[in-house]
């Protein structure tokens, strides 16, 4: 339960993580490319379709109008059989019965139209029963013109040879039977009759000249029938009998081929013209189905092309819609978030404290870059709070350092009053030693002169303190204006003016810059390292103090070598304090110099350093700006705006 | 006489076993049973006989070869002739114009001949059939006057063209004429008026022969919806009486038009045709049937079997019952002229059976009359005698001959009774004199 409770979590965990959501949205949108494919294909499938189907339709249309033609000609060489009896024509119509037969299947089986198979199976039909009177007109036309162009000539002429013998067996008779003859006679007048309209039906196809026909033949039979009552012999019996069987054989081939006439007549004009009638008719309503399939495909392809146009528009807006929708949506998850955190971690960055993280409550990216923000803001609330502690410390530092400077200031005063203060009795007591010696040398005793002279020394003594006291309180004291100096024109008057009792060779280095700053404090500091250089020097010919500086980026460091004694590192730290003095034995001095000097350069923020080692020179090196430092009050500025 | 033909009346000439239905169904083959009837008529005779030997003898029985349309030489009428006489009979069946060249050209092929009565005179003439001796016709002084007087009832329109009648009688001299004698051309049977069907779904009924006209055939309201028959002899005289009664033109004599009036008729009727005022022709049942029903007409020529047909299948078809009078036909059965003897008096067996009651019942309900009404009258219920003849509203429901209902309680027949339909006749179906140039002509129209 737990595990799919843990599955569900997971699974809600990283359908809601961004990751997820983009692939989301980039899924969705894919699919909508797929999907306006899928209807850009299906659209171009039902045109191809309804192409396919007006296609058909022009080829069914051509197959019928073929078969149409075929059909007309079918029944035009039909009729022009019957009409001549042509044998290419009888041949030329079964060709094309059978050929249309075949293009009738043909279009059955290219058709998917029930409609269209009725109508060419109704069609195979009509030229199927066409074909098949066909078949019986021709017959009767073969029958017809077997009779009368072959049976009907031969059997009137058996007809006439019959009238010729039985004419010969009268006139052998005695006394020649006038009576009979006439009777032969009306009956060949009868038979000529006969013959003629029997002719004449055949081309004029009236049924009168048939009637007539009819009727003479009877005449004719009953005129020779006459001839037996007046005279009987045998001979002129048996003429008689064959002439009457001859003549009925005769009508009996008549009416025969009448019949045949009729036949194919009613065949070829009532029968085969009904056929193709209704083949035309059907032909007709195919071309009338196939044009009303062309139409309806054209409207269904307009139909479509619209339809498809319309989905492609539909899906593309609604593809737009969607993009612009997961745009919006991902912008508002994604972009709006991130412009918050941004905004957030720029307050961060500035040091503030946000206790409504935005986006705060989400589990997704944004929800953890939310949550590192809150971190930052957790951070920045100690940091504010150290900021707070160390304002408070800076603020108390300050007041201490401004409690120190008051009290170095009042220091300095002090030993400024004092020093200064101090001088004047100091000189009137060396004064009044001086009368004394002056009035009384000679009559003091000798240690009393002595002492005195001792008190000379001392006060003289004192005197070179206070004035160093003096000077070492004057330091940062002084307001100086900032110069364009030449430090090498600098140094040089530095050493025109030190005293050089040994004649130390005096080396000033290359490259020395030109700076802006206050000249006296820098050059008190180059003269009193050269001036302790030479003092404490303890060679003296091949002795040299050299001044070198090297630029920074922000200040020159400045060296003070020479080749002199050197100091041992034990006292280095040493030879900066106030009244101390390393080596005594060797010069006079009140051990503030390197104070002074340490003082000087520190109040312009710089510092120094000594490396040395006995017996191989020293070497003093401090910095200094290349400007003129701010005050200190400038100095806090940005920590009190910090703050 | 009917003289449409069937597909399956064309492709089933001769085989004896398989004769067609009306309507195209190939009924059970007759061998089976006729095999079984032999066997066990050879059974009987070996009983009677068994002691004599081995040898078994079976009387032959007599073939009658009958000549005919599908109206008449129906499977079922066969079994039950053949099953009533103990002949066997052989039917070929035809087109009318078939028949007819078969009947004329080859009378040794038939012993008789059922035709349609405006094509006995040329069979006369052909010589391919004998006279009737009215003698040996059982039923013949029940036969009625439509054929021996020419008219059914006193005052009736005889109608014009080839009336029965006028070839019914065979003369002294071999010729046909109305003169009553002792011998007749042919044995006058299966008879009928019939005019043009209408779809009465589509079509306003109109009120039979007052505003039911033979001129519906011709509305132009109807155009492209109208189909005739096609057969000359036939559907002619449909397009005359429409043009006729439309005052288009006016016939000396309808039943025989000069060439000059056929060509003015025809000059009207391809202006009709090539404005697309007929949809087509039909020349079988089927077709006609099946152009109503595929809505493809909504009036046409139509014969009783269609109607049927039409209403069995739920197609409200109104059979129209013109002002003008009906175009009337009627059957006969003839003898050929090449019948041996004995075959003649199984012929006459044949016919005299026709008469006797049930051919004319079976018949009467697929909507055709006989000429011994009151002999059949016997043979149907009276509710389908108060339909079929009386014109009077189907007391029940009433089945046709293959079982299915045709008629509805309630309904009346079209043109009300036998004595009223068949005193209206206008014209018969005629072969006229100008026969030939009608063909040539109806050709020029069917192409029109």
């Amino acid at each position: 339960m737990s595990f799919c409770r843990g599955e569900v979590m997971w699974t809600k965990h990283r359908y809601r993580t961004l990751r997820t959501q983009i692939r989301f949205g980039y899924c969705v949108l894919v699919g909508l490319c797929m999907l306006t494919m899928a209807i850009g294909w299906w659209g171009q499938r039902q045109l191809s379709t309804h192409f396919g189907g007006y296609e058909a339709a022009e080829q069914t249309l051509a197959a019928v109008l073929q078969i149409d033609r075929e059909v007309q000609e079918l029944k035009s060489r039909a009729e022009s059989y019957l009409h001549t009896g042509s044998e290419p024509q009888y041949r030329a119509a079964i060709r094309l019965q059978k050929i249309l037969q075949r293009e009738i299947n043909m279009a059955q089986l290219a058709s998917e139209s029930d409609e269209l198979v009725r109508v060419l199976a109704e069609m195979k039909t009509h030229v199927h029963t066409f074909h098949r009177h066909l078949k019986v007109a021709a017959g009767e036309r073969a029958l017809r013109t077997q009779v009368t162009q072959v049976d009907l000539p031969v059997k009137g002429d058996e007809v006439q040879a019959a009238m010729d013998g039985l004419h010969l067996a009268l006139n052998r008779l005695t006394p020649v039977p006038h009576e009979a003859n006439q009777h032969l006679f009306a009956a060949v007048q009868s038979f000529a009759f006969a013959r003629k309209n029997l002719l004449q039906y055949f081309t004029n196809f009236r049924i009168d000249d048939f009637q007539q026909m009819i009727v003479a033949m009877s005449q004719a039979e009953v005129s020779i029938a006459a001839i037996s009552e007046s005279t009987r012999t045998p001979e002129v019996d048996a003429a008689q009998q064959t002439l009457l069987e001859r003549l009925v054989e005769f009508g009996h081939l008549g009416r025969r081929a009448m019949q045949a006439t009729r036949s194919y007549l009613y065949l070829s004009n009532v029968v085969m013209a009904g056929e193709v009638s209704e083949f035309v008719f059907y032909s007709n309503r195919l071309k009338a189905f196939v044009a009303a399939q062309k139409q309806r495909n054209r409207q269904q392809r307009q139909a479509a092309v619209e339809r498809n146009r319309n989905l492609g528009v539909a899906a593309s807006l609604l593809s737009i819609l969607l993009a612009i929708g997961l745009a919006t949506r991902l912008s508002f998850l994604i972009v709006l978030p991130i412009s918050q955190i941004t905004e957030t971690f720029r307050r961060l960055s500035k040091g503030e404290t946000i206790d409504d993280i935005p986006q705060a409550s989400r589990d997704d990216e944004i929800g953890r870059m939310a949550k590192a923000a809150m971190v930052f803001s957790r951070k920045n609330d100690e940091t504010s709070k150290l900021l707070d502690h160390s304002r408070q410390l800076s603020d108390q530092l300050a007041e201490k350092a401004k409690a120190l400077e008051i009290s170095n200031r009042e220091l300095d005063n002090f030993a400024y009053v004092a020093s200064h203060d101090l001088k004047a009795p100091l000189r009137g007591i060396n004064a009044l030693a001086q009368w004394v010696q002056d009035d009384c040398g000679t009559l003091l005793p000798e240690g009393s002169q002595q002492h005195l002279l001792q008190m000379q020394n001392r006060v003289g003594r004192m005197e070179t303190l206070l004035n160093d006291l003096l000077e070492y309180s004057r330091v940062g004291r002084s307001q100086h204006a900032s110069e364009h100096i030449d430090l090498a024109e600098l140094v040089r008057s530095v050493m025109e003016i030190v005293d050089n009792p040994h004649d130390l060779q005096l080396i000033v280095g290359d490259s020395m810059p030109i700076l802006d700053t206050d000249r006296s404090p820098l050059q008190q500091v180059i003269l009193n390292l050269v001036t302790n250089a030479i003092k404490y020097h303890d060679k003296e010919n091949d002795g040299w103090v050299k001044v070198t500086c090297v630029q920074g980026l922000s200040d020159l460091r400045i060296e003070v070598a020479d080749n002199g004694m050197g100091i041992d590192p034990k006292f280095h730290n040493r030879i900066f304090q106030m009244y101390q003095r390393v080596a005594t034995d060797k010069a006079d001095g009140s051990g503030m110099g390197l104070a002074i000097v340490k003082k000087q350069i520190e109040g312009y923020g710089g510092t120094i350093e000594v490396r040395s080692q006995p017996g191989t020179g020293s070497t003093f090196a401090f910095t200094w700006p290349n400007r003129r430092p701010k005050a200190p009050e400038d100095l806090l500025k940005p920590l009190q705006a910090v703050s | 006489m009917h003289q449409a033909t069937t597909q399956n009346a064309l492709k089933c000439r001769l085989p004896r076993d398989s004769q067609c239905h009306p309507v195209g169904a190939i009924e059970p083959s007759r061998i089976t049973r006729r095999a079984l009837l032999g066997a066990a008529g050879a059974f009987a005779f070996s009983r009677e006989v068994g002691a004599a030997g081995p040898a078994i003898h079976t009387k032959k029985r007599r073939v009658l070869r009958v000549l005919g349309t599908h109206v008449s030489l129906q499977d079922e009428i066969r079994r039950r002739a053949e099953a009533e006489l103990g002949v066997e009979l052989e039917f070929s069946i035809g087109g009318p114009s078939d028949i007819l060249h078969r009947a004329s050209t080859r009378p040794e092929a038939f012993d008789v001949c059922c035709i349609g009565s405006y094509t006995i005179g040329l069979l006369w003439q052909a010589r391919a059939i004998q006279p009737l001796s009215v003698s040996r016709l059982q039923f013949w002084d029940e036969v009625n006057n439509l054929t021996k007087l020419g008219q059914l009832v006193p005052h009736a329109r005889s109608g014009a063209g080839s009336s029965p009648k006028k070839v019914l009688y065979v003369q002294e001299d071999d010729s046909l004429s109305g003169r009553v004698t002792d011998r007749i051309s042919f044995m006058p049977y299966i008879h009928n008026v019939d005019s043009f069907g209408y779809d009465g779904s589509q079509i306003p009924r109109g009120i039979p022969y007052q505003t039911e006209s033979w001129a519906w055939l011709l509305d132009e309201a109807y155009a492209g919806e109208v189909a005739i028959v096609n057969e000359p002899s036939i559907g002619l005289f449909d397009l005359a009486l429409a043009a006729q009664a439309k005052r288009l033109i006016e016939f000396h004599d309808i039943g025989n038009m000069t060439r000059r009036e056929l060509d003015d008729l025809f000059e009207i009727l391809l202006g009709y045709r090539q404005a697309g005022h007929f949809r087509g022709v039909w020349r079988t049942i089927p077709q006609a049937t099946n152009m109503m029903l595929r809505r493809e007409v909504k009036l046409q020529s139509m014969f009783s079997a269609s109607l049927s047909e039409l209403r069995a299948s739920g197609v409200d078809c109104v059979y129209a019952s013109p002002r003008e009078g009906y175009r009337a036909w009627h059957g006969g059965i003839c003898l050929s002229s090449q019948i041996d003897e004995a075959t003649r008096d199984v012929a006459y067996k044949f016919m005299n059976w026709w008469l006797s009651g049930w051919p004319g019942a079976y018949l009467a309900r697929q909507g055709f009359y006989i000429s011994t009404p009151q002999r059949t009258r016997a043979h149907l219920t009276d509710a389908e005698w108060d339909y079929w003849y009386e014109g009077k509203p189907a007391a029940t429901d009433l089945r046709g001959t293959r079982g299915r209902i045709i008629v509805r309680r309630g309904q009346t027949r079209d043109g009300g009774s036998y004595k009223r339909r068949l005193s209206n006749i206008a014209v018969w179906n005629t072969v006229m004199p100008t026969y030939e140039h009608s063909l040539q002509r109806w050709n020029e129209f069917l192409s029109g």
